[in-house]
């Protein structure tokens, strides 16, 4: 369109650019800002359309109006020589701060993770030693085992009060509790693996020898706690039931 | 706007533009209005190389923005350019999200098919090179190739600053430029009747 104009004195131009950049074959011989400038004009043609400039002006008055002027300059504003360069570098630094922290974040909650599955499988005792430090100093035979895990977790503050007690001993009574609570839990709450806590479940099912073998040997050992302790078993069993919950989550539950 | 000389962009009224800026956001109307007749060309054009026929609209949208945000610009008329072209350049993204989202059919490759470059060498091909012509080929370009030549020189952006505009580092936005503008130089060629003797790569020519 409006291009066209200078057909003649545009090619009296162009001829002096082959000379200038010799060797160049015909089909890139257009100087580069002679494509520049032509291509420029080419999509820039068109004058502008008076009611769009209108509406840039009305919402420009509206802007001013409402005090929109007055708003702070972000770093995307800031478009002074010399700025964007540092702006460009600060993006970047900042980009690279997050990512750092990201990584380190990840790291430090893998050690954690790490951290925490090496004291349940290495220590043991380490969530129930506080339990069965309160519970089973007197490691009597079984009677206390599962019938104090319920009390200390019910109570809520005798963990704390004991938790260096005994460090030997404890485990095993620990475990007989545990293993009780585990399928008080597993008979309550049934299929619903998530409502137990998935470690205490694994345990569980491996010390049963599999899924499926769960049933059967709750039972054996709700048989075995029985021979131990009958009076109790009947007149404590809702109150440990419920304490299981209560009891293995205690971390969060012996808090308030 | 062609200039006698060989200027890299087309800049010619930075000076101008930068001061009815300032005018304009000491609340001049007018020159808001100058500031406006002289950008919105370029803008235009960028945003009809990524948009097409829409481009009015989304520069009306973007209009509305820099007229509402333009207390928070701080710069020269370069500047505003840049500025103005990367709030051009989020309307145009944005359209181009909701515009994917419910598929309309293409009209481009048709209008471009009535096209066909009809010159017996490059140079005429260049001289009477039409808007829907220019508009065809850079839109054909690969779209950062497409953004990085619109920019220079459609918009009249240097180097860095069309790299902030993109977000990317001004190295790859100048290669880009060059492989977009050497494309174009290509096309050029070879559709002026084929001839063009079958462009072969250029011979050691810095990217």
């Amino acid at each position: 369109m409006g291009e066209r104009h200078s057909c003649g004195g545009q090619a009296g131009r162009r001829r002096a650019h082959p000379d200038g950049t010799p060797g160049a074959p015909a089909g890139t011989a257009l100087g580069e800002s002679e494509l520049e400038t032509r291509f420029g004009a080419a999509l820039r043609a068109g004058g502008v359309d008076p009611a769009a400039e209108r509406g840039a002006v009305t919402a420009f008055r509206a802007a001013r109006a409402a005090g929109a002027h007055d708003a702070r300059t972000r770093a995307r504003d800031d478009w002074r020589p010399g700025r964007p360069r540092r702006a460009r570098r600060s993006l970047r630094t900042t980009l690279s701060l997050a990512l750092a922290s990201l990584t380190l974040g990840g790291v430090a909650v893998a050690a954690i993770g790490s951290a925490r599955s090496g004291t349940e499988h290495g220590g043991g005792h380490a969530p129930g030693s506080a339990r069965p430090s309160s519970t089973s100093a007197p490691s009597t035979p079984s009677t206390p085992a599962h019938t104090a895990p319920p009390a200390a977790a019910g109570r809520g503050d005798t963990p704390s009060a004991a938790p260096s007690a005994p460090s030997g001993q404890p485990a095993h009574p620990a475990t007989a509790g545990d293993t009780l609570a585990h399928c008080r839990a597993y008979a309550q709450v049934g299929e619903r693996g998530g409502a137990l806590d998935a470690t205490a479940w694994r345990r569980l099912v491996t010390a049963a020898g599999g899924p499926g073998k769960v049933a059967a040997y709750c039972t054996a050992q709700a048989a075995r706690a029985e021979g131990g302790s009958t009076g109790r078993a009947g007149g404590s069993g809702n109150d440990r039931s419920e304490d299981k919950g209560g009891g293995r989550r205690r971390p969060t539950g012996g808090k308030p | 706007m062609g200039q006698g000389g060989v200027p890299r962009r087309p800049q010619p009224r930075d000076g101008e533009l930068g001061a009815a800026v300032a005018r304009a956001q000491e609340g001049d109307e007018t020159a808001f209005a100058v500031a406006y007749r002289i950008v919105q060309p370029g803008l235009l054009g960028y945003l009809r190389g990524l948009v097409g026929d829409e481009a009015e609209d989304v520069a009306s949208d973007a209009w509305l923005e820099i007229a509402r945000d333009l207390g928070r610009f701080r710069g020269d008329g370069a500047g505003f350019r840049g500025w103005t072209a990367t709030i051009a350049r989020h309307r145009a993204l944005d359209h181009l999200r909701r515009q994917r989202s419910r598929p309309r059919p293409a009209r481009l490759e048709q209008d471009a098919l009535e096209l066909p470059g009809r010159h017996s060498t490059p140079d005429q091909a260049l001289e009477s090179l039409s808007t829907e012509r220019a508009l065809e080929l850079v839109r054909a370009l690969p779209r950062d190739q497409a953004e990085a030549v619109l920019l220079r020189v459609v918009v009249g952006l240097d180097g860095p600053a069309a790299a902030r505009v993109l977000g990317k580092r001004p190295g790859a936005v100048r290669t880009a430029a060059h492989r977009g503008l050497r494309r174009l130089a290509r096309r050029l060629g070879t559709t002026a009747d084929g001839a063009a003797d079958a462009d072969p790569p250029t011979p050691g020519e810095p990217t």
